[in-house]
């Protein structure tokens, strides 16, 4: 929807009104479903079914129209061709990706983390190093940016964030760390004040990350079921929360032995609070609930022994 | 035996219900945006006798309509087909201050 569309009097109202609430006129048959389902596994993991038909017809009928497509095996087609591999295929996983997040959101993983996981981390190494896997909108690497930040003011050493997600239109607000006043109810006052700038002017009823915080993070696209995993690390801390809900058991078997060989010995992961990793990885440690840890390597020594 | 599968099929069908309430709540908030541009366009309607005022200016009357909005805190702008970007495309802080 474009922004011109919204205030342009000579474009019929009810064509507005259809375009603004994306009024799917697009039908689906069962065989479109399958291939796009197909294809939506195939280039980024998620894992959807025939009762999710709905929703992909309200989410991909926006590409249908940006796109000027009759129906949806014209955008299937469309697709598979170099030109559409080229352009659609980001577009099309940024429409079927769900970006729901809020700043503090799952609170209790930002208590263990400053009152558990950093004291334990921060023995032996003054530099810690966070993933946050599925990053959306950015509120989940900047709540963990505020909540290391303020560790550091009484704890010698430093942190880095690594913020990445397979949308790319999410990323966008990320990197410019805008927010609406709305959305930044959660953060506690004495944090909000002080890593947050308020807009004025043009910017009025907006707030901004102060700049010492976004230069902490970088964000950047990310496809956590690509086989090339070249980004870096080891971490000391993986978040990687309500991720895994969209992906199958094969693929999510896959995805946390990748996050325990990018964790370093005694690093933690934590997950979404609805998520478990029981029967997914026999190795982490649980050690609260959705927190797990790879065991330190004096642990996994005794193991071996023991074993 | 009967107990871990019990305990797998009911983690099954948590995450099932999780994927769905986190889209739920995805559609939500872009049902939210969408009403709030459909007030920008209806506002061309409801605020005619303003108009005379604004030069005949559309984009007045919807941008009037969404501070009203706002003031009443009820819809809030959020992530649709990057509208925001657009909005916000600043790469500077000039307009935004400490507040501590």
């Amino acid at each position: 929807m474009s922004e011109n569309m919204t205030h342009d009097p000579h474009v019929g109202i009810d064509k507005q009104i259809t375009e603004t609430l994306s009024l799917s006129r697009y039908l689906m048959s069962d065989r479109e479903l399958n291939e796009l389902i197909r294809l939506i596994h195939d280039s980024c993991g998620i894992s959807l079914n025939s009762t999710k038909k709905s929703m992909l017809s309200a989410r991909l009928g926006k590409r249908l129209r940006a796109l000027g497509l009759p129906n949806f095996k014209e955008y299937y087609k469309y697709v598979q061709e170099t030109l559409g591999q080229n352009d659609e295929l980001v577009l099309l996983i940024d429409a079927v990706t769900t970006n729901t997040t809020h700043f503090f959101r799952e609170n209790n993983h930002f208590d263990y983390l400053a009152h558990h996981a950093l004291h334990k981390l921060h023995g032996d190494n003054d530099n810690i190093k966070v993933w946050s896997a599925g990053c959306s909108t950015g509120e989940e690497p900047y709540t963990i940016a505020m909540v290391l930040s303020d560790y550091f003011r009484h704890h010698p050493g430093d942190y880095r964030i690594l913020a990445t997600d397979i949308c790319t239109s999410v990323l966008e607000k990320a990197r410019q760390g805008i927010y609406e006043s709305k959305e930044l109810e959660n953060i506690p006052p004495q944090y909000k004040y002080k890593y947050l700038m308020r807009g004025k002017g043009a910017q009025a009823g907006r707030w901004r990350i102060v700049p010492e915080i976004r230069k902490k993070v970088d964000f950047g696209r990310f496809n956590l079921v690509s086989d090339d995993y070249d980004i870096g690390g080891p971490f000391d801390v993986i978040f990687c929360r309500n991720v895994i809900i969209y992906f199958d058991a094969e693929t999510n078997a896959r995805l946390i032995d990748r996050f325990y060989r990018h964790l370093v010995p005694g690093g933690y992961l934590f997950i979404g609070h609805s998520e478990t990793l029981t029967g997914k990885n026999e190795h982490f440690k649980s050690v609260a609930p959705t927190v797990y840890r790879k065991p330190e390597k004096y642990d996994s020594a005794v193991r071996r022994l023991a074993g | 035996m009967r107990l871990p599968w019990a305990i797998g099929t009911l983690d099954q069908v948590i995450q099932v219900n999780s994927a769905s309430t986190e889209e739920l709540s995805s559609t939500a908030e872009e049902l939210t945006a969408q009403a709030e541009q459909l007030i920008d366009i209806t506002a061309f309607f409801k605020l005619d006798g303003e108009m005379s005022s604004g030069a005949g200016s559309p984009r007045r009357a919807g941008s009037g309509a969404k501070n009203q909005v706002r003031a009443n805190a009820v819809p809030t702008r959020v992530h649709a087909d990057g509208f925001v970007l657009k909005l916000n495309d600043t790469t500077d802080d000039t307009d935004f201050e400490r507040v501590a």
